[in-house]
C-alpha cells in the first residue's frame, strides 16, 4: 500500500447512489456499479485524497480496524485501476 | 395504511408515511411506483430514510434501481460523447427534460428516461443529424429526427411545443426558442463536458406543457414540476412566461394537481403565476383526466382552451384529429405509403371509438 494519489480518469462520468455510486466509462461505454466502500474511495480519489487520507475517511465512517480499511483502499484502487478508472497521481 | 406516490414529489414529502407503510402493502405500492415511473424514486427514498423494506420486496427494488441508474448513466455518457461532438463543431445543442433534472433527484436512478431529448436551432438540424450518424445513430423508421443507437435514442426537436408535429399546436401554445436560449444555464455533465439547458423557469412551463400533451399519464411529470416549483425560481419570470406563450393552462393544471389531488403545496408564487379561470366544461374535462390518469387521453383535448377564439380552437381540434400524412403513419405505421387515404380511415375509426367512450364517460362523470 502507498501513499500516493490515484486520480479518476478526467472523462469518466461518476454519479453517487444511495446504495453506492456508479462509473460510465466513455471509452469502453460500459458502467461500473460502485459499492458503497468503493464509491466512498473514488470520491476520495476525485477529491485528490491520498490513499493514506481514503483509509481515514473509511476508518471514520465505518468501524473497521486500520489494516482492513488499508486493505480495502488498496484494494479498490487496484480493481479501479485495472479497469482503467483511476490513473497514477503525482503526488 | 396507503401512501399518496405524488407525495414523493417534495424531497421531504414522505419521511413518517414511508416508515408506517405495513410490509404487506409494500408490493401493491410497488407495482403503482412503476407504474408512474416512480420505482427508483420510491427506493431512493425509503432506503434515504432507513426504511426496513420486506426482504423479497427490497432486492427486486435493489435491482429494478440499478438496471435504471445504469441505463440513465449510459444515456448520460451518450450525452457526453454528442456534446463534446457537437462542441468540435460548433454546434451546441440544448439538454431538454428529462436528462436535464435528474439532478433534482436523491440519485440519477429515481426518474426513468426514454430517450434523450435535444433542442437544437433550425439551421443547425442537419448539422446534428449528420454527427449523430457519425456516432453511429441511425434514424428511426417513420421518425427522420429519432436517432437510436444500441438502445440509446435521441430526439432531436427544433420546437418546444412539438409544432413540427402538430403545427396548429402554436394556435395553443409555445415557446421561443432564441428566447429560451438567451436564458439557458449550463451545467456539469461530468466526465469535464458542460451541457446547457433552458433555465429552470423555463423548465418548470416546458414540463407542465409536456406533461399536459401526453394526458399526465405518470406522476413522474408532477415530481418534476414540484421538484422544479421547490428551486428558488424567479416567479416574476414564470409569470411572464407563462404569460407571453399562453402556458397560463399547463402551469395551473399541474398546480392543482399538485395542491389539491396530491396534497404537495406549491410555494406562494407558484400559485399566482399560474391563475387561470377555467370554464364549466374545462373543469369537467379536467377533473376526468386527474381522476382516469393513465387511462385517459384527454390532455391534448384540453390543450384546445388555450386557443384564442373558437376559430383557433377548430383548427387545432381539426388537425389534432386529423393531422397531416406524415404524421399519421407515424400512428399506423404499418399502411403502405400507396394506401395514405386509407389512415384516414382508420384515424376516423379511432376518433369515433375513443369520442363515444370519452362522450359516455362525460355523461356518467
Amino acid at each position: 500500500m502507498t501513499a500516493e494519489a490515484a486520480q479518476v480518469r478526467p472523462d469518466v462520468i461518476y454519479r453517487r447512489l444511495v446504495d453506492g455510486g456508479m462509473v460510465y466509462d466513455s471509452r469502453t461505454r460500459r458502467v461500473h456499479r460502485l459499492n458503497q466502500v468503493a464509491a466512498l474511495i473514488w470520491e476520495a480519489c476525485e477529491a485528490g485524497l491520498s490513499a493514506r487520507d481514503a483509509t481515514s475517511r473509511l476508518r471514520a465512517e465505518y468501524e473497521v480496524s486500520a489494516a482492513q480499511a488499508e486493505g480495502d483502499v488498496a484494494d479498490a484502487i487496484e480493481q479501479l485501476r485495472r479497469e482503467g478508472l483511476l490513473v497514477e497521481g503525482e503526488r | 395504511m396507503t401512501l399518496s406516490l405524488p407525495r414523493l414529489a417534495l424531497p421531504d414529502g414522505v419521511a413518517g408515511a414511508l416508515q408506517a407503510v405495513p410490509a404487506a402493502a409494500w408490493p401493491d405500492l410497488v407495482h403503482r411506483a412503476r407504474w408512474e415511473g416512480l420505482a427508483g424514486l420510491l427506493y431512493a427514498t425509503a432506503r434515504r430514510e432507513g426504511v426496513d423494506l420486506p426482504g423479497q420486496v427490497a432486492s427486486e427494488m435493489a435491482a429494478e434501481h440499478v438496471d435504471l441508474c445504469a441505463a440513465n448513466l449510459a444515456s448520460l455518457g451518450g450525452l457526453q460523447e454528442i456534446l463534446a461532438a457537437a462542441g468540435s463543431a460548433g454546434l451546441e445543442p440544448l439538454v431538454l427534460p428529462g436528462a436535464s433534472l435528474l439532478d433534482l433527484y436523491p440519485d440519477v436512478g429515481c426518474r426513468p428516461m426514454d430517450d434523450v431529448d435535444l433542442l437544437v436551432r433550425d439551421p443547425d438540424l442537419d448539422g446534428v443529424a449528420d454527427l449523430l450518424r457519425g456516432l453511429g445513430y441511425a434514424p428511426a423508421p417513420g421518425h427522420p429526427r429519432v436517432f437510436c443507437r444500441s438502445g440509446s435514442t435521441v430526439d432531436v426537436h427544433t420546437d418546444l411545443v412539438n409544432g413540427a408535429r402538430l403545427s396548429s399546436r402554436r394556435l395553443a401554445a409555445w415557446m421561443d426558442v432564441a428566447e429560451v436560449w438567451q436564458r439557458r444555464r449550463a451545467w456539469d455533465l461530468g466526465g469535464g463536458q458542460r451541457a446547457w439547458s433552458m433555465g429552470r423557469e423555463d423548465e418548470l412551463l416546458y414540463t407542465c406543457a409536456h406533461a399536459l400533451r401526453h394526458s399526465y399519464r405518470r406522476l413522474a411529470w408532477f415530481c418534476d414540476v414540484a421538484r422544479l416549483a421547490a428551486l428558488p425560481l424567479d416567479w416574476t419570470l414564470v409569470g411572464a412566461g407563462a404569460e407571453r406563450y399562453n402556458l397560463s393552462r399547463p402551469l395551473a393544471y399541474a398546480g392543482r394537481y399538485l395542491e389539491s389531488e396530491a396534497g404537495v403545496a406549491l410555494p406562494a408564487g407558484a400559485s399566482a403565476a399560474g391563475q387561470s379561470s377555467t370554464g364549466a366544461l374545462e373543469e369537467r374535462l379536467l377533473g376526468r383526466l386527474f381522476r382516469e390518469r393513465g387511462a385517459c387521453e384527454l390532455g391534448e383535448v384540453l390543450w384546445a382552451f388555450s386557443c384564442r377564439g373558437w376559430v383557433a380552437r377548430s383548427r387545432f381540434l381539426s388537425e389534432f384529429l386529423f393531422p397531416r400524412p406524415r404524421v399519421l403513419r407515424q400512428v399506423f405505421p404499418r399502411v403502405p405509403g400507396a394506401l395514405v387515404p386509407l389512415v384516414y380511415l382508420l384515424r376516423l375509426g379511432q376518433v369515433c371509438r375513443r369520442g363515444g367512450a370519452a362522450l359516455v364517460g362525460l355523461v356518467k362523470g
